[in-house]
C-alpha cells in the first residue's frame, strides 16, 4: 500500500504538488493524468526517493521515503520517460549491468536476465545493441531493467510516449500481465484511452494540486449518462428543439457542423427515446452512440479545458 | 567471490569498445614516440665526435619520455574524469543508477579506477619506449618505478578532481572546462605564486627559500620530476634535508611528499564527490 501524506514539494516560490494525499492499495494500477507541469513526475520523483518533499512523507508498505528511503528503493521498478543508454552494450550486458548495481549476485543473474528478457519479449534481441533497439524494444526492455528485482511497485513515466500503435500494444498487454500478477503500478500518460484500458484508479493533477482521486468506475459513471455523439446526413436546424423536448441538451460538434453532442441520460431507454423522436422529426441520423471515451470527458470537465486542448494530442 | 565493483567494469567495457579510445592511444603514443625520437635526433646531432650514445643520452631520452607521458596524462585523465557523472547526467543514466544498491562511494571509486586504469593502459604501453632507454643506459629501475609512481599518482588527483567537477556540474563539457581550468592553474599559477611569494616577503622566506618552494610545490608533478633528478643524482632516494627556520631536518623525499600530498588532495575530492552525490536530506516527514 501505497500512501501519500500531505505531500508538497516546491522550487523556490514554485509549488510543483500541493498537498497531495491519497492511500493507493496493493494490486491497483493508478494513473496519473493532467497537462504539462500538472506535478506528475514530481509525484513520481518523489515515490521514487529521487527528490525529498518539502513536507508531508509517503509510505511504501510502511515505509518512508523520508526516514528510510533504501527500503522504499527496493519495492521500487522504475521506468523514466527517457531511455538512456550506453554506447556498446548489448541487451543482456545492459541488464547484467543494473542486475550487478542491485548486487544480484552472478547465480542468480544468469536465470534472471533471460527470464526478464523472455517475459518483455526481448529474448531474439539479447545480444542486440541497445542503442540499436527500436523505441518500443527499447522501452520493453526499460520495463524489464525495473523488473529485475522483482519489486511490488512500478513507477512508469510515460512509458508509451513516442511509440507506435503496435509497440503500444504490446506494451499495454504487458502492463496488463503485470497488474494481473499483483504489481502495484503507477502510471502518468498523456493517452487516456491507454490508461482507460489499465487503470483501476486515476489520480487526476493540475497545477500541482489534486483534481481528483478515485476508482476508474467512479470517475466514468459521472460521465456516462451525459455524452452521446450523434452524427447527421443532413443539416437538420430543428434538431437541438427536438432533444430538448426529450430532456437532453445539445451542442453543435466545434469540428462538424452535422455532429452534436448530445448531453443527458444514456440509459437504454431514453435513449432509445430520443432516437425515435429525431428519426420521427425527419432528422437523418447517421450515427448515435455514447462516447467512446467516458474517461476523456471526465478529464474535461475536471480540468481546464483550453489548458487540456493543447495538451491532448491523441484525444 | 565479491563481484567487481559494477560501475568499473561498466566503463572499461564502455570506454575500450568505442574506437575513439583506440584513436586517443594511439595519438598518445604516436605524440610521445615522435617527441622521444626527435630528442634521440638532436641528442645524436649533437654529440659531434663520439660515435655511440651514452648514459647521459638514455637519462634524456627517458626524461623526454616522462615528461610527455605526464603532459598526456594532465590532458586525458581530467577530460575522461569529467564526463564520468555529467555524462550519465546526459544519457539521463544518473536517476537510474543513484535508485540501486550502489552507494555513493561505490559510484565514485567506480568512475575513478576506471580513469586511472585507463591511464595505467596508457602509461604501461609506453613501456616498449622505455626500454630503449635501458638499452642506452643510465636509467635504473627505481627511478622508473618512481617516474611511474608520480606519473599514476598524477593521474589520480586530476581524475579525482575531474570527477569532482563532473559532480557538480550538469553537462561534461562544463565539467571539462573546469577541471582543465583547476589544473591549469596548478600547474601554471602555483610556480608562478611560489616564486613571487619570497621576493614579496623576504623577511619570512630568507632562509627557508627552497624548502618552501618544495613544500609548495609538492603537488606540482613537473616539478617533483625536476627535483627528485637531483636527489637520485645525490643517491638520496628516501629522503632529502630540509631547512626549517634555521635547523636542517631531514625528511621524506620531494616524490615522497609529492605522492602524499597527491593522495591526499584525492581523497578530499573523493569526499566531495561522494558527499555531492549523496541524497539531500528531506525536509518532510516532519
Amino acid at each position: 500500500m501505497i500512501e501519500f501524506r500531505s505531500v508538497r514539494k516546491s522550487y523556490g516560490t514554485t509549488n510543483a504538488l500541493v498537498e497531495l494525499t491519497c492511500t493507493i492499495p496493493s494490486g491497483a494500477t493508478v494513473g496519473l493524468i493532467g497537462p504539462n507541469g500538472s506535478g506528475k513526475t514530481t509525484a513520481l520523483r518523489l515515490l521514487t526517493t529521487l527528490i525529498p518533499p518539502t513536507s508531508g512523507d509517503i509510505l511504501v508498505d510502511g515505509d518512508s521515503v523520508c526516514t528510510t528511503p533504501a527500503a522504499v528503493r527496493r519495492r521500487i521498478g522504475y521506468m523514466p520517460d527517457t531511455f538512456g543508454v550506453y554506447e556498446a552494450m548489448t541487451a543482456t550486458e545492459y541488464l547484467d549491468f543494473y542486475a550487478r548495481c542491485g548486487n544480484m549476485p552472478a547465480t542468480l543473474r544468469a536465470t534472471t536476465i533471460p527470464a526478464i528478457l523472455a517475459r518483455v519479449g526481448l529474448s531474439d534481441a539479447r545480444e542486440t545493441a541497445v542503442m540499436s533497439l527500436s523505441r518500443g524494444m527499447a522501452q520493453r526492455l526499460s520495463l524489464g531493467r525495473a523488473l529485475l528485482h522483482d519489486p511490488a511497485i512500478l513507477v512508469l513515466d510515460e512509458p508509451a510516449s513516442g511509440l507506435d500503435p503496435r509497440a503500444r500494444i504490446e506494451l499495454r498487454m504487458l502492463l496488463h500481465a503485470l497488474h494481473n500478477d499483483g504489481k502495484t503500478i503507477l502510471i502518468s500518460s498523456h493517452i487516456l484511452s491507454d490508461l482507460a484500458d489499465l487503470c483501476t484508479h486515476l489520480l487526476i493533477l493540475e497545477h500541482g494540486k489534486t483534481i481528483r482521486y478515485d476508482t476508474l468506475a467512479n470517475l466514468t459513471q459521472v460521465t456516462q449518462h451525459q455524452s452521446i455523439r450523434v452524427e447527421l446526413t443532413t443539416a437538420a436546424p430543428n434538431f437541438v428543439a427536438v432533444a430538448a423536448a426529450c430532456g437532453y441538451h445539445a451542442q453543435p460538434s466545434s469540428d462538424d457542423p452535422l455532429c452534436y453532442l448530445v448531453h443527458g441520460s444514456t440509459a437504454p431507454v431514453d435513449r432509445a427515446a430520443l432516437l425515435q423522436a429525431l428519426v420521427a422529426a425527419e432528422v437523418a441520423v447517421f450515427s448515435f452512440a455514447v462516447q467512446e471515451s467516458a474517461l476523456e470527458q471526465a478529464f474535461l470537465q475536471m480540468t481546464s479545458a483550453d489548458q487540456v486542448m493543447k495538451e491532448l494530442p491523441h484525444a | 567471490m565479491r563481484d567487481i565493483n559494477a560501475v568499473l567494469l561498466r566503463e572499461l567495457r564502455g570506454r575500450l569498445r568505442t574506437p575513439r579510445s583506440y584513436w586517443l592511444l594511439c595519438g598518445a603514443l604516436l605524440l610521445v614516440s615522435s617527441i622521444s625520437l626527435l630528442i634521440y635526433s638532436a641528442d645524436y646531432a649533437s654529440m659531434s665526435g663520439q660515435s655511440t650514445f651514452n648514459g647521459s643520452s638514455g637519462h634524456t631520452v627517458f626524461l623526454a619520455l616522462v615528461i610527455t607521458a605526464l603532459i598526456a596524462v594532465n590532458f586525458i585523465a581530467p577530460i575522461m574524469a569529467a564526463g564520468s557523472i555529467a555524462g550519465e547526467r546526459e544519457r539521463q543514466t544518473f536517476d537510474l543508477i543513484l535508485l540501486t544498491e550502489l552507494r555513493p562511494i561505490d559510484i565514485i571509486i567506480g568512475k575513478i579506477a576506471a580513469t586511472c586504469a585507463y591511464c595505467m593502459l596508457f602509461v604501461t604501453a609506453l613501456t616498449p619506449l622505455m626500454a630503449i632507454t635501458f638499452l642506452i643506459g643510465g636509467v635504473d629501475i627505481g627511478e622508473l618505478a618512481i617516474m611511474y609512481i608520480i606519473i599514476m599518482s598524477t593521474a589520480l588527483l586530476y581524475t579525482s578532481i575531474g570527477v569532482y567537477w563532473s559532480t557538480r556540474t550538469q553537462t561534461a563539457i562544463t565539467a571539462t572546462g573546469y577541471a582543465l581550468a583547476t589544473i591549469l592553474v596548478l600547474l601554471l599559477i602555483l610556480p608562478v605564486v611560489v616564486l613571487v611569494t619570497p621576493e614579496l616577503f623576504p623577511d619570512l622566506f630568507s632562509e627557508n627559500t627552497n624548502t618552501w618552494m618544495q613544500l609548495m610545490l609538492a603537488i606540482h608533478p613537473y616539478a617533483t620530476i625536476i627535483f627528485t633528478q637531483e636527489s637520485i643524482r645525490n643517491a638520496t632516494i628516501w629522503s632529502m634535508p630540509y631547512n626549517l627556520f634555521g635547523a636542517t631536518v631531514v625528511g621524506p623525499a620531494m616524490w615522497l611528499l609529492s605522492v602524499a600530498v597527491s593522495w591526499v588532495w584525492s581523497c578530499l575530492c573523493m569526499v566531495l564527490s561522494i558527499l555531492r552525490l549523496t541524497p539531500p536530506t528531506s525536509k518532510g516527514a516532519s
